[in-house]
């Protein structure tokens, strides 16, 4: 649902209606209503004064609530962070807010943004504005289904394992995480450090593109931050080459109607004039336990920090300090986020380092120069989001079940490279489930190119 | 001199002495004059209010991540390139991770698998002896806060300002077989880090810190017994004290055929003993891991290159150039052991040609160093420019060089008048007439003691510097030395 209106006051309203009209999707955690029009007030009146307009004139996002946004509440839906506010923004909220763009609200997401279908939240899972009590995706389900409900123009999230690209396939939006270090981490919640990174979604691409523009780009707060070159617009009239991950689609876990969409799309691609070659990725099956071994190694040493003494939530009537700790992390943290914090502890403990971290950073290393392998052959690689589509809030998954859901979308983030997810297909339920592409790194500009050429000849189909 | 406790058992220590031998190496912490934060750019000022000083990185809060402090490099780079370490082209970051409560992050970012420094040596003076100890390796780390447990309040208060704090960490080889080396050493580790300007090596603000590693084995075996490490020693007196308990301690439990236990332990120094912290099993495990928040760190030849020429000489060198000089031994200390009044020497002695270094050292010694102890006085052009002057007058007999001493220098800085305008001010230039009173006032003081003149006539020669007294008292200091005696003689041989 694209957002309407002439004004920002107008284009508000409709913003907010909509997020009000389907509040019991659970998406935001918070509303700037009053802030947001007063917000658009000023801006309709720069404009009437003929003043000179930001880039993101306008433009409504919603920011996941792992952002750090000045004197707002900012909890990554954990207990945790009760009452905790923000004594500073992100960067990228500084640069949407440089541009005139207007935050609408807080998003609902995964505790901590650990999760691939929005329920380990305090504030209770988000229902997909799709299909009959399905979940939404995770971790930034709330985001996903901002914008299904046009309650934003772009969603600001964050994707550290496909919390962006993944609800964007299951709610049938556009999602896409740029390359690891183009976009400042200053002021996001750390969760795998080297692996989170900033993303979007909307239905949009130009929009997202210009999102993308303003928010990118050096930092002196993010030593991580890699100088890249100017993303100089790319189009080209030469067909394609493209890489299919071919064992990603014989997998066993893949929704056969999935498999077959793909390859009903190459084949559409082919007769357009692509040239489609199929490889097979070696590493496939070691994708996720290298994932979540690394991913929760940083995320017990990131989450640290959370231990009643300077902020957020504290135990009461703890007899010491080593107690009050044990106390308030029991009850602070929910059981996902205490899962990950006791496998990341576990596999950096002396005499486990080099099995399992020393050796998931070995075989991460295997897994970055196989893919820059195929990606220096093609123009980008074809895989599928997720292997099935949206399931019910109230199935029950275990957490491996879950962890396994992570194969497709993990793969980008451990490779630090650009990826996307495009919203292409509806099974007959009318549930969505998108497309992977992967870039080359910092080719941010001709994956986006790449990205509308499938959507707009899917669409002529 | 040690503590009373020490008094009885260090007679015992003694003949153990023979019996055993202790190995110590050292940990150091050098806090760094950095202005800002070592991941941050909070102030690092000492004596700012409790967590004044602490911005949201500080405080470890949600999104907050590090960058690299470009002065802590340097000048970790600096103290490896005056040691003679190896500069690692490539070092990482590590994250150390515990629970405490003045540890905001949970961890403490630090380097473990690649230090910045690795080898080199440090060269000072012990028991008159040039004596060298081995560096294992120097690297970069943050300070945590300071946890204050006041009386039987039941909580503890947290300062944060110094948690973050930039840190050069030393860890030596087991190279030191006292404790009296081990104070040596850290006096001369100040010293060297105030020559380099890294740090102010202050410590009773704790700008140096040691764990102490020690262990004992009997003279002659090569391998090592178990060894105890001392923490936070915050002093070159308290590390003497704690080293040599804890030499004693272990070599009791040697000598009674026990096993010393690998532990840790700190050092009070209101009993002079060391006290068991934790055992060996209730040791951290760190989960020692690569800071991702950090990208590797690039020394480039260029940039050591730079930073080789920033080194200075070094408290040796100059020791040996003051001597070559001349300049008496026990004056050379005294100006080496003082940085910035032996640069300022130096700079006069280049503008100096005409007094010896020897001479001018003693007025820096005797005259100058006391006075900027008490005052602060101009420094550079100004200060020599006066100095010379002085010296000038002196050389040229106007006015009497201990009464110039005690009234003249003083307040050589209060006016902006010629030295000579001031002495005749304050009465003590010699203007010539001295020696035309100077026979009768010599006359009136022997009518005056004429006890005392008898037995000088007697051949008392020491009743002399009676008379120069008297003289002295009654020309204001004025009268040269040299003419008094000679009044002095003439009139009581004219008697």
């Amino acid at each position: 649902m694209a957002l309407k209106g002439t004004t920002c006051v107008e284009r508000t309203r409709i913003a907010l209606a909509n997020a009000e009209q389907h509040r019991d999707r659970n998406a935001f955690v918070e509303l700037f209503a009053e802030e947001a029009l007063q917000r658009a007030q000023v801006l309709d009146k720069k404009k009437s004064e003929g003043g000179s307009l930001g880039a993101l004139f306008g433009v409504i996002v919603s920011i996941k609530d792992v952002i750090a946004y000045q004197g707002h509440s900012l909890t990554a839906c954990s207990k945790i962070l009760d009452g905790f506010r923000s004594v500073y923004s992100a960067t990228v909220v500084e640069r949407l807010l440089e541009a005139d763009a207007i935050i609408i609200g807080r998003t609902n997401c995964d505790e901590f943004a650990m999760g691939s279908d929005n329920r380990t939240s305090i504030y209770g899972p988000v229902k997909n504005a799709i299909g009959n009590n399905k979940i939404p995706g995770g971790s930034s389900g709330g985001a996903a289904v901002s914008v299904q409900v046009g309650a934003c123009d772009v969603a600001v999230a964050s994707d550290t394992g496909g919390s962006v690209r993944q609800p964007a396939g299951l709610c049938g939006v556009v999602g896409f995480k740029p390359t690891y270090g183009t976009i400042s981490r200053h002021g996001l919640i750390a969760y795998g450090s080297s692996f989170d990174q900033i993303g979007l979604l909307g239905y949009d691409l130009s929009q997202l593109e210009m999102v993308f523009e303003v928010i990118k780009g050096r930092d002196d707060h993010d030593a991580t931050l890699i100088d890249t070159p100017d993303h100089t617009p790319f189009a080209t009239d030469e067909p394609p080459r493209i890489g299919l991950m071919q064992n990603a689609l014989e997998h066993k876990s893949l929704d056969p109607h999935i498999k077959e969409s793909i390859q009903k799309l190459t084949g559409d691609l082919q007769s357009n004039g692509a040239s489609v070659e199929t490889f097979a990725f070696e590493f496939l099956d070691y994708v996720i336990p290298t994932y979540y071994v690394l991913a929760s190694a940083e995320a017990s040493s990131n989450l640290s920090r959370y231990d009643g003494v300077r902020y957020g939530y504290r135990a009461e009537e703890a007899e010491s300090l080593d107690d009050m700790y044990r106390k308030t992390r029991t009850v602070g943290f929910g059981d996902e986020v205490k899962r990950r914090i006791l496998l990341g502890t576990f596999v950096l403990s002396y005499g486990y380092y080099d099995q399992y971290f020393g050796k998931a950073q070995q075989v991460r290393r295997l897994i970055r120069d196989e893919l820059q392998v195929q990606l220096d052959r093609y123009d980008y690689l074809i895989l599928p989001m997720s292997p099935s589509v949206a399931w019910g809030i109230d199935e029950v998954k275990s957490p491996v079940e879950l962890y396994l859901a992570d194969i497709y979308s993990v793969l980008a983030n451990l490779a630090g490279l650009p990826a996307m997810s495009l919203p292409l297909w509806t099974n007959k339920s009318g549930m969505p489930y998108g497309l992977q592409i992967l870039g080359a790194p910092f080719q941010e500009k001709k994956l986006l190119f790449h990205a509308r050429e499938i959507m707009s000849s899917h669409e002529k189909r | 001199m040690f503590p009373r406790i020490f008094s009885s058992s260090l007679l015992k220590f003694a003949s153990m002495h023979q019996e055993f031998e202790a190995v110590i190496g050292l940990e150091v912490h050098i806090q760094t004059n950095s202005k800002t934060k070592a991941f941050c750019g909070d102030s690092t000022a000492f004596g700012a209010s409790p967590n004044a000083q602490v911005s949201a990185v500080s405080l470890a809060h949600p999104g907050t991540l590090p960058r690299i402090n470009k002065r802590h490099v340097e000048q970790a780079t600096l103290l490896g390139l005056s040691l003679g370490c190896t500069i690692q082209p490539i070092t990482y970051f590590d994250r150390k991770h515990y629970f405490y409560a003045d540890l905001p992050k949970g961890f403490q970012t630090t380097q473990d698998g690649s230090p910045i420094c690795i080898g080199g040596t440090f060269e000072f003076m012990h028991n008159e002896k040039v004596h060298s100890i081995r560096i294992h390796h120097i690297h970069m780390e943050e300070d945590a806060g300071k946890s204050l447990h006041e009386g039987e309040q039941p909580f503890s208060q947290i300062d944060l300002n110094r948690a973050g704090v930039p840190l050069l960490e030393m860890v030596t080889e087991p190279d030191f077989r006292s404790a009296e080396e081990v104070h040596d050493f850290i006096h001369a580790l100040r010293l060297h880090v105030q020559y380099l300007a890294i740090s102010d090596g202050n410590m009773e603000e704790g700008s140096l810190r040691c764990d102490c590693n020690i262990s004992v084995r009997p003279h002659g075996q090569e391998t090592l017994n178990n060894r105890c490490e001392i923490k936070n020693v915050n002093s070159a007196r308290f590390a003497r004290q704690a080293i040599n308990y804890e030499i004693q301690r272990q070599s009791k439990i040697m000598r009674e055929g026990g096993m010393v236990d690998q532990e840790t332990r700190e050092f009070s120094a209101s009993t002079g003993k060391t006290t068991l912290l934790r055992s060996k099993e209730d040791a951290h495990d760190y989960r020692y891991f690569p800071e991702p928040d950090l990208p590797p760190l690039h020394m480039s030849p260029g940039d050591i290159k730079q930073l080789e020429t920033l080194v200075p000489e070094l408290p040796l060198a100059k020791m040996s150039r003051f001597l070559e000089l001349g300049i008496e031994e026990k004056d050379a200390r005294l100006l080496v052991g003082n940085k910035s009044a032996s640069d300022e020497f130096d700079a006069y002695l280049t503008s100096d040609r005409e007094h010896t270094p020897r001479a001018i050292a003693k007025f820096w010694i005797n005259q100058l160093m006391p006075q900027q102890k008490e005052r602060s006085i101009p420094e550079g052009r100004a200060l020599q420019k006066r100095v010379r002057e002085y010296l000038n007058l002196l050389d040229g007999g106007k006015v009497n060089r201990s009464a110039a001493n005690q009234k003249l220098w003083p307040v050589a800085f209060d006016s902006n008048l010629s030295l000579e305008s001031v002495a005749k001010e304050i009465g003590i230039l010699r203007d010539g007439s001295e020696a035309l009173d100077l026979d009768s006032l010599v006359k009136d003081l022997i009518v005056q003691n004429p006890v005392e003149a008898e037995k000088l006539r007697r051949g008392k020669k020491g009743l002399i510097s009676f008379f120069m007294g008297q003289v002295m008292r009654a020309t204001g200091g004025k009268a040269e030395p040299q003419k008094v005696s000679e009044a002095i003689k003439k009139a009581i041989d004219q008697k």
